[in-house]
């Protein structure tokens, strides 16, 4: 049966060529298609380093008392740090000292969902140049722990990673870092308490507090870098004509409250020249910032299913005719005994027979164009070859499914024939 | 009318599979037009950016010298030096390429985040804002430095609550500016007009950075005769005078095509690379000819096997004297209104896809940039629709024709009447 299979399709090798060449193409843009959809997505489901619940984002300006010298675009410092001092100070006071409010960060490159990335290379004392820790340097008052609830990845309390902070101690995320397992005693996680600094700067030396994870940058990425969070001293923090972020948790449940009274009390929005604006839970600046890669994975869905309808439109068409052309094959076929079973088992064989055909020249063009060619020599590549085989297999899963549905029509037509019928007509 | 019959003919006969052509031609064509029209909402004449076509935009300087290189916005004096008093330039506009947030406040007790644009006077005759009250800026006006704000409808209406705010005074970061006119609203996918507030601005010593870097972009109305290119050239020249003049230093500006049209514009590049349209228009021509060619084999699949059925009426139309073209074209004619019904459908099918679900595929602004407002914003059916896309469709629907008809009409044209009509051949 097997051979009498081959040797039929290669009767109608000009129409299986055909449908051949479209598997191809269409079985390496599926690749791809998955390749793309897998790397984006998995990244959604590693653990999260914070929690964004309950938490709002909110900017402060601090305007100089003289109102002329702002206007003449003065930025003397000298001048107006007294008065803006002591304004950022009863501002942040009063902030902290509503009632709904938990906790309140001042942060600088710190917010979470923000794409900037302010990278850095950090050395470790007493170890070579040549091992280096590449970082996007976040800075934030001690409170950010409890602000965003840092995940730590040693255990250490959230009192004591706070405490750690305060005491000018740095906290640093595993990415980027695990190439040192092998270099440094006791792994990375030996580097708690050891002291790192700046490759431009080697008299400040900076105790590593903790091992963190990551504040993301977007829901969806893969760490271009690892993390180290600076502390910021609110008192001594420079004002400068540039907003301040801050960072705001709510207490659970009083969210509503705290917007209400954010919105109807002038004096917790602004206290002579201190100024609040833009209130924004953070979970809305997660969906702006993640919005980039939402519509690039809808995108990437979309287009995978366009050209699954097309290969399945394809199938169903092609086989339609088939089964119409075969009438009077399929019905000698069951007078001789076959049974539906073999009708429907005979045309999806037909079908994934194609479909390997196509399969493997489509799925090998995609690791050689694809991953072998653009990943590596035009784009930084951070996603694991097992990605690869991980769509290459699904990928495959997908269209033999389509196959089967694409089949699956006209194959039931094939077994409704009756043979005394289609056999009288012909 | 022989080809409706036979339209109608075909529908009855064989309904599954002239509804599958009809459905498989209407999903390229949607998928063709939806990449073609989106191409185009960055390119296409809409108010207040109705010109365009005649409009270059130079946003960047790249630098190399002793130190090292850097690129970024320009230095007034450079930008003057690089664009000013070229042949076949009507307007040129000296502003900031980018947008900033101003804490914006009527009461100096309420305070609203407003998007602002630094323009000079030229800005208001490239572009044809349209002023609901009040003026735009003079160019003594800018020289001067005056504290004058333009401002947006919405902006007006979320600030003055009602009020009429022309003639008014507004702190900006809390400094007093005068609200000189008010213009409706910018669609917010126009990135280089749509603002919240526009104020009058000219580069001055504190926004610059090196002799070369600075604060200024430049934006340039062609007249109505002049060609990019030979404007590219003249600038290009003024490159190289500018690079002998500074070899003793060691300085070389370095060329990367500008002034850039807006379809250049669209293409990714940076303020250190150049658009690279070839590329781009392979990467597009490419994508175009799989959303072609994978229909065009379904397509072609079915139409030889619709065909194979009429073989004895194509053998009698030979045998009565009907010659090969005019067999081919009956065909192609037949066929190519089947490809028009798909088509148009695909094409409505498309435009009502663009106009409400469109941003949820598609990413039109840059997302470092982007506002909530403008992250949400979709094309309107002017920035979309135009004879010129039904014309593009309709090719598109021609060329989709000619492929999976031809091959087969012309093989379907050149039977044997005699055995057609024995029915040897079907």
């Amino acid at each position: 049966m097997k051979r009498f299979l081959i040797s039929q399709m290669l009767h109608e090798f000009r129409s299986n060529i055909w449908l051949i060449i479209e598997l191809t193409i269409v079985s390496g843009v599926v690749c791809y298609l998955c390749y793309n959809i897998i790397s984006v997505v998995q990244n959604l489901f590693a653990p999260a380093g914070i929690e964004y619940d309950n938490v709002y984002t909110l900017q402060m300006n601090i305007f100089s008392d003289d109102k002329d010298s702002a206007a003449n675009g003065s930025d003397n410092q000298n001048s107006i740090q007294t008065s803006a001092w002591r304004d950022r100070q009863d501002m942040m006071a009063k902030l902290r000292s509503n009632p709904h409010v938990e906790a309140v960060a001042f942060a600088d490159n710190a917010n979470p969902f923000v794409l900037n990335f302010q990278g850095n290379e950090l050395l470790i004392e007493g170890q070579p140049d040549s091992i280096t820790y590449y970082a996007n340097v976040r800075s934030a008052s001690p409170d950010i722990v409890r602000v965003l609830k840092l995940k730590t990845l040693t255990g250490l309390s959230t009192p004591e990673m706070e405490n750690r902070l305060r005491r000018g101690e740095i906290l640093i995320s595993p990415e980027q870092m695990h190439h040192l397992d092998d270099i440094l005693d006791g792994g990375v996680r030996g580097l708690v308490g050891k002291n790192m600094f700046f490759k431009y700067d080697s008299l400040t030396y900076y105790k590593v507090g903790d091992y963190v994870r990551q504040i993301p940058r977007c829901s969806y990425e893969v760490h271009p870098g690892g993390m180290a969070l600076f502390p910021i001293d609110e008192d001594k923090y420079p004002v400068s004509k540039y907003p301040h972020s801050l960072l705001v948790r709510v207490k659970d449940g009083e969210s509503q409250q705290f917007v209400s009274d954010y919105n109807s009390d002038p004096a917790l929005r602004s206290i002579r020249g201190a100024v609040l604006y833009d209130l924004q839970p953070l979970e809305i600046t997660r969906n702006l910032t993640d919005r980039d890669f939402d519509i690039q994975t809808r995108m990437y869905a979309a287009m995978l299913g366009f050209f699954l309808i097309i290969i399945f439109l394809g199938l169903l068409g092609t086989f339609w005719l088939r089964v119409q052309q075969r009438s009077s094959e399929i019905a000698l076929r069951k007078v001789t005994g076959a049974k539906n079973s073999d009708i429907f088992r005979r045309l999806i064989s037909e079908g994934s027979i194609l479909l390997i055909s196509g399969f493997l020249i489509g799925a090998a063009a995609f690791i050689v164009i694809f991953k072998k060619y653009i990943v590596e020599h035009v784009w930084v590549d951070l996603t694991p070859w097992s990605t690869c085989w991980v769509a290459i297999g699904v990928s495959y899963a997908v269209m033999q499914l389509i196959v089967i549905l694409g089949i699956w029509i006209p194959a039931r037509r094939a077994i409704s024939i009756k043979p005394a019928i289609a056999l009288r007509d012909e | 009318m022989n080809y409706f019959k036979q339209i109608l003919f075909e529908l009855r006969e064989r309904p599954l599979i002239t509804w599958i052509t009809i459905a498989g031609t209407a999903l390229s064509l949607f998928l063709l037009m939806a990449v073609y029209m989106n191409d185009n909402v960055n390119t296409v004449s809409t108010p207040p950016e109705s010109r365009r076509a005649d409009i270059m935009l130079a946003p960047f300087v790249h630098v190399k010298n002793d130190h090292g290189e850097s690129s970024g916005s320009m230095n007034r004096n450079l930008a003057e030096k690089l664009y000013t008093g070229i042949d076949g330039v009507s307007s040129i506009s000296y502003i900031a390429p980018w947008s900033e947030s101003k804490i914006v406040s009527l009461d100096g007790k309420n305070f609203q985040t407003l998007k602002e644009k630094k323009v000079d006077a030229a800005f208001w005759q490239i572009y044809d804002y349209d002023f609901v009250s009040g003026s735009p800026f003079s160019q003594s006006e800018v020289d001067a430095r005056v504290n004058e704000v333009i401002l947006s409808e919405s902006s007006a209406r979320l600030l003055g609550k009602g009020e009429d705010l022309t003639g008014r005074d507004i702190l900006v970061d809390n400094v007093p500016h005068k609200v000189k006119g008010i213009v409706r609203d910018p669609h917010p996918l126009l990135s280089n007009t749509w603002s919240e507030m526009w104020t009058a601005w000219t580069e001055d010593e504190s926004s610059q950075w090196s002799d070369e870097n600075g604060s200024t972009g430049v934006i340039i109305l062609l007249s109505p005769d002049a060609d990019p290119n030979s404007i590219k050239k003249e600038v290009e020249r003024r490159y190289e005078v500018f690079n002998a003049q500074s070899a003793a230093e060691n300085k070389k500006l370095i060329y990367h095509g500008s002034p850039f049209t807006y379809r250049e514009q669209t293409l990714s590049f940076g303020s250190n690379t150049a658009p690279d349209s070839k590329s781009a228009n392979i990467r597009k021509y490419l994508f175009y000819a799989v959303l072609l060619i994978l229909p065009a084999i379904n397509l072609s699949g079915m139409t030889r096997s619709r065909l194979r059925r009429r073989i004895s009426e194509i053998g009698v139309r030979r045998a009565y004297g009907a010659t090969r073209s005019r067999i081919i074209s009956q065909l192609i004619g037949e066929n190519f209104l089947l490809t028009l019904i798909g088509g148009i459908l695909g094409l409505i099918a498309c435009v009502i896809f663009t106009l409400f679900f469109s941003n949820l595929f598609i990413n039109y602004v840059d997302v470092w940039n982007a506002t909530a407002l403008q992250a949400a914003a979709r094309p309107t059916f002017e920035m979309l629709f135009s004879w010129k896309i039904f014309f593009v469709a309709l090719f598109f629907c021609f060329i989709l024709n000619i492929i999976s008809t031809g091959i087969p009409a012309w093989k379907a044209s050149r039977v044997n009447p005699a055995e057609a009509i024995s029915g040897k051949n079907s």
